[in-house]
C-alpha cells in the first residue's frame, strides 16, 4: 500500500467512484468549478461523472459540442478568466484536433503574460488499448502532453492516486492534463476518506517495496506488474510514477540504488517516449547503482490494431513485465 | 544450454594455462559446480567448475595443453543438444587466434509486430535486448570490442573491493558480471587484505637524493656487517678526564685504528677497478634531521687533538642541524660512523656511504658484569657493528679492525691524554 493509505481511515472504491467523488468533493467546495464535456450531463462515455448533473444542474455540469476545439478552447477561456474548468476530451487519441489549445493557449499563456494570466484548468484525457476500439480509440498518448512544458501530465494507477490527483489537479493553477486508462475504471483500492486527502503533483508511490528489481509501471501495466512480481524469484519493488510531468526523479533513482535493475513499463509506444524519460533520469543520478541492462516494456510502434488477435499481440501485459525482470537477474 | 568451457584468467598478468587434469572425460555427465578439469597459470592453480548440468561433449585441450584465457577447452551441452553452432564458434576463435572471445550478438530491439516472421513469436510486445535471451551464454564476460562485460554496479564494486574484474566470472544477464558476482570473487578471495590509500607522498629533494646514493650503494657494493662488543669504561674514563664527549673518544680511537687499516680509509671506484687509499682520515658522521639523514664530514681527524676533533665536529653538526650547510661539508670523505646506540639500538647494519668502503654503526651503552681479578664487575659496553665492501675487504680484515679499535679504546686515556 502507498504512503497515503498507511495510517488513514479508508474506504474501497474502484477507479471511476475515486475520480467521481473527487470532482464531486470540488464542485462542493469551491463555486468556481464546472465540469463540461461530451454526454457529460449523462456521465460521458464511461460513466465517470453519473449523477453530478442531477446534483449540480446545468451550470456546474454540461454537455458541449463534439468538438475537442471548442470543448478546450472554451476552457482554457474559462480559466484565465477567473473559472476551474474541468473539461473531459473523453478519447485522448482526438488530443490531436485541440493540440494547439493545449500547447500554445494553456501551456504558454501564463509565461506569455509575464504570469499576469494563469490557466487553472483540468483536461480529463481518457486512453488505453484493450476494448477493440480500433486505433483512433485506444492510443496512449501521455507522453505528447508530458513533453509539452507549461503543461503538467499524470496518470494514476491507484483509485488513491485518482482521487487525490485529481483534487490536486482542480486545485492546480496550472493546466493539469489528468489521464485515465479505460480498461481499469473498476480497479479497486483503498482510498482514504476526508477532505483533506490529496496527492501533491509530482509525487510517486511505492506500491510494494521490494530489494531486487525496480518496476516503474503505469495505470494498467501497475497492477500486471505487481501481478508479474508474484511470479517471479526476485524481491520486486513496484513504483507507480503517478505524475508523468513532474515526475519524481528522486523516488525512482533511490529505489535502483536499492535494487539495482530497473523495469519500465508504460502503454506507450516505446520510441522517444516515457520509459526512456524515466531511465535517463534513473541513469543521470544513479549510473554507479545500474547492476543490470535496463529493460522497457511498451506498445512496440504502431497504431492499436482494431483485429482483436492482433491487438493482443502488441499490448503488453503481466508475462511481458515477467520476462523483463527476468532479463535483469 | 550449453557453453563453451573456457580456459579462465587466473589474475591480470595471466597469459597461459596449461590443463593440468581433467576430472571428467568426455561423453561423462556433470552437474553445476562439479570440477571439470585443474589448470595451471605461471602463478596460480585452479579448479575450473561446470556452470551448468550437461554432459562434457568436447574436449579441446588435453592435459599439458597450453593455451590462453578464453581459449576453448571444452563444451558442456545436453546429451542431445545440437551443438554446431558452439562448434563452429570455437572453429571461429582458432582461426582468429583464439583467446578473449567476443560476444558477438544481434541487437534487435525493434518493436515491430512479427507478422512476417517464419517462427511465430511469443509476443510481438517490444522490450530491448529480448531478441538476446536465449541465445547461447557466454564464458568469457566480455564485450565485442573486448572490453570486461560488467554492469556500473559492478564495477564500482571492484573498485571498492580491489577485485580484478578480468578474475571474474559473470553470471547476470547476457553474461554480464554484476555486483554479487565481484562480491563473490571478493568473498573467495577471503580476507585478503586490501589497501586504502590514505596519502601519497613525493620524495623531498633531500629524500630522493638518499635513495638514490643508498641504493646504489646497496646494489653495488657487497655488504657485510661485523659486530663486536667492546668494554668501553677506559673510554668513559678518557671522555671525563678530558670533558669531551664519547663520540669524539671514539672518533679519535677508530682515526688510530683507520692508521693501522689504511684500506678502509679508502673509496673505492668499480668501473676502473680501483681502491684510492687516502692520508687523511676525513671521517664523516650521520646526523639525524627531520625528513632524513646528512653526513658532514669531520676533516683531518687524524691531525687534531681530541678537543679540535670535538670543536670540529661541532661546528660542522650546528650547520646541518641549522640548515646552514653546503655541499663541501659533505663531501671528501673517507670513512662514516654512525650513531644508532642513541637511539637505543643493539646492533644494526649500516649502508656503506659511497664511494666508501666501510661504515661503522655505534650502538647503545649497556652494562654488563665481567670477570676481574678481585670478582665481578658492572662494565658499561659497546657494541661496534661494522659494514664493508666486501668486494674490497675480507671478513677477517673488517675483524682484525674491531679488534684494534677494542686495543685504542682500551688506551684511550693514554691515546686523548697524548
Amino acid at each position: 500500500m502507498s504512503a497515503e493509505t498507511a495510517d488513514r481511515e479508508t474506504e474501497t472504491l474502484s477507479m471511476r467512484e475515486a475520480i467521481r467523488a473527487a470532482l464531486r468533493e470540488e464542485l462542493l467546495a469551491d463555486d468556481d468549478v464546472f465540469i463540461m464535456g461530451q454526454d457529460e450531463e449523462d456521465g460521458g462515455s464511461f460513466e465517470v461523472t453519473a449523477g453530478l448533473h442531477d446534483e449540480f444542474g446545468f451550470d456546474r455540469v454540461r454537455n458541449t459540442p463534439i468538438s475537442e476545439a471548442a470543448q478546450i478552447g472554451s476552457g482554457v477561456g474559462a480559466a484565465a478568466t477567473g473559472l476551474r474548468p474541468v473539461v473531459n476530451l473523453s478519447f485522448a487519441d482526438f488530443i490531436g484536433v485541440c493540440f494547439d489549445q493545449v500547447m500554445n493557449q494553456a501551456g504558454k499563456t501564463r509565461y506569455m503574460f509575464g504570469g499576469a494570466s494563469e490557466v487553472p484548468l483540468t483536461i480529463r484525457a481518457i486512453e488505453g488499448a484493450g476494448l477493440n476500439a480500433a486505433a483512433q480509440h485506444s492510443g496512449t498518448v501521455h507522453t505528447l502532453v508530458a513533453h509539452l512544458p507549461g503543461v503538467k501530465a499524470v496518470a494514476p494507477g491507484t483509485p488513491a492516486a485518482a482521487m487525490g490527483l485529481m483534487k490536486s489537479a482542480v486545485r492546480s493553477n496550472d493546466p493539469v492534463v489528468f489521464f485515465e486508462n479505460k480498461t481499469i475504471y473498476e480497479r479497486h483500492g483503498d482510498v482514504p476518506t476526508g477532505d483533506d486527502f490529496t496527492v501533491p503533483l509530482g509525487e510517486a508511490s511505492i506500491e510494494q517495496a521490494g530489494e531486487d528489481v525496480t518496476v516503474v509501471a503505469t495505470q494498467r501495466l501497475l497492477g500486471e506488474s505487481i501481478a508479474a512480481a508474484r511470479d517471479v524469484d526476485a524481491s520486486v519493488e513496484v513504483i507507480d510514477p503517478r505524475s508523468l510531468y513532474p515526475l519524481d526523479t528522486d523516488t525512482l533513482a533511490d529505489s535502483l540504488r536499492k535494487t539495482g535493475r530497473l523495469v519500465v513499463a508504460d502503454e506507450s509506444p516505446l520510441s522517444y517516449g516515457l520509459h526512456a524519460e524515466i531511465v535517463t533520469r534513473v541513469v543521470e543520478n544513479a549510473f554507479w547503482s545500474i547492476d543490470a541492462p535496463v529493460q522497457r516494456v511498451g506498445v512496440p510502434d504502431t497504431p492499436i490494431p482494431f483485429a482483436p488477435s492482433q491487438e493482443d499481440e502488441v499490448v503488453p501485459d503481466a508475462d511481458d513485465v515477467r520476462r523483463a525482470i527476468q532479463r535483469t537477474v | 544450454m550449453s557453453y563453451i568451457v573456457r580456459m579462465p584468467k587466473l589474475g591480470v598478468e595471466m597469459e597461459v594455462g596449461e590443463v593440468v587434469e581433467w576430472h571428467v572425460s568426455a561423453g561423462d555427465s556433470v552437474e553445476a559446480d562439479d570440477v571439470l578439469a585443474e589448470i595451471e597459470s605461471e602463478k596460480s592453480v585452479a579448479e575450473v567448475a561446470a556452470r551448468e548440468d550437461g554432459v562434457l561433449r568436447t574436449v579441446y585441450l588435453e592435459v599439458d595443453d597450453e593455451a590462453p584465457p578464453g581459449a576453448a577447452m571444452g563444451i558442456v551441452a545436453g546429451p542431445d543438444e545440437d551443438i554446431a553452432d558452439l562448434e563452429a564458434e570455437v572453429d571461429t576463435d582458432a582461426a582468429d587466434g583464439g583467446a578473449d572471445t567476443a560476444d558477438v550478438q544481434g541487437d534487435d530491439a525493434d518493436g515491430s509486430v512479427g507478422g512476417t516472421d517464419s517462427e511465430p513469436r511469443e509476443s510481438a510486445v517490444a522490450s530491448v535486448g529480448e531478441a538476446e535471451e536465449g541465445e547461447g551464454d557466454v564464458a568469457a564476460a566480455r564485450t565485442e570490442t573486448g572490453d570486461v562485460k560488467a554492469t556500473p554496479k559492478a564495477k564500482r564494486t571492484a573498485a571498492e573491493r580491489g577485485v580484478a574484474l578480468e578474475t571474474v566470472t559473470g553470471t547476470g544477464p547476457r553474461g554480464g558480471i554484476t555486483a554479487s558476482d565481484v562480491e563473490s570473487a571478493a568473498a573467495e578471495v577471503g580476507d585478503a587484505a586490501t589497501r586504502t590509500v590514505r596519502e601519497e607522498r613525493g620524495l623531498s629533494r633531500m629524500r630522493s637524493t638518499i635513495a638514490e646514493r643508498l641504493g646504489q650503494s646497496y646494489r653495488e657494493a657487497v655488504h657485510v656487517t661485523v659486530d663486536r662488543e667492546v668494554d668501553v669504561e677506559p673510554a668513559f674514563d678518557a671522555k671525563n678526564a678530558a670533558d669531551a664527549s664519547l663520540t669524539d673518544v671514539v672518533l679519535r680511537c677508530v682515526s688510530e685504528t683507520l692508521s693501522d687499516h689504511p684500506e678502509f680509509n679508502a673509496t673505492y671506484d668499480a668501473d676502473d677497478e680501483t681502491h684510492t687509499i687516502y692520508e687523511e682520515h676525513n671521517v664523516g658522521v650521520a646526523v639525524d634531521l627531520d625528513g632524513g639523514l646528512v653526513t658532514p664530514v669531520v676533516p683531518d681527524v687524524g691531525g687534531k687533538s681530541i678537543a679540535e676533533i670535538g670543536a670540529a665536529r661541532d661546528r660542522v653538526t650546528d650547520r646541518v642541524l641549522e640548515g646552514e650547510y653546503t655541499s663541501d661539508d659533505l663531501a671528501g670523505g673517507t670513512f662514516t660512523v654512525s650513531n644508532l646506540g642513541v637511539f637505543g639500538s643493539d646492533s644494526f647494519t649500516p649502508v656503506i656511504n659511497p664511494p666508501e668502503v666501510a661504515i661503522l654503526g655505534v650502538n647503545r651503552v649497556t652494562e654488563r658484569a665481567v670477570q676481574v681479578s678481585n670478582g665481578i664487575s658492572f662494565h658499561r659496553h659497546v657494541t661496534f657493528s661494522l659494514s664493508f665492501d666486501h668486494r674490497v675487504v675480507d671478513g677477517a680484515d673488517a675483524a682484525r679492525f674491531l679488534e684494534t679499535l677494542d686495543a685504542y679504546l682500551a688506551d684511550a686515556p693514554d691515546l686523548v691524554d697524548g
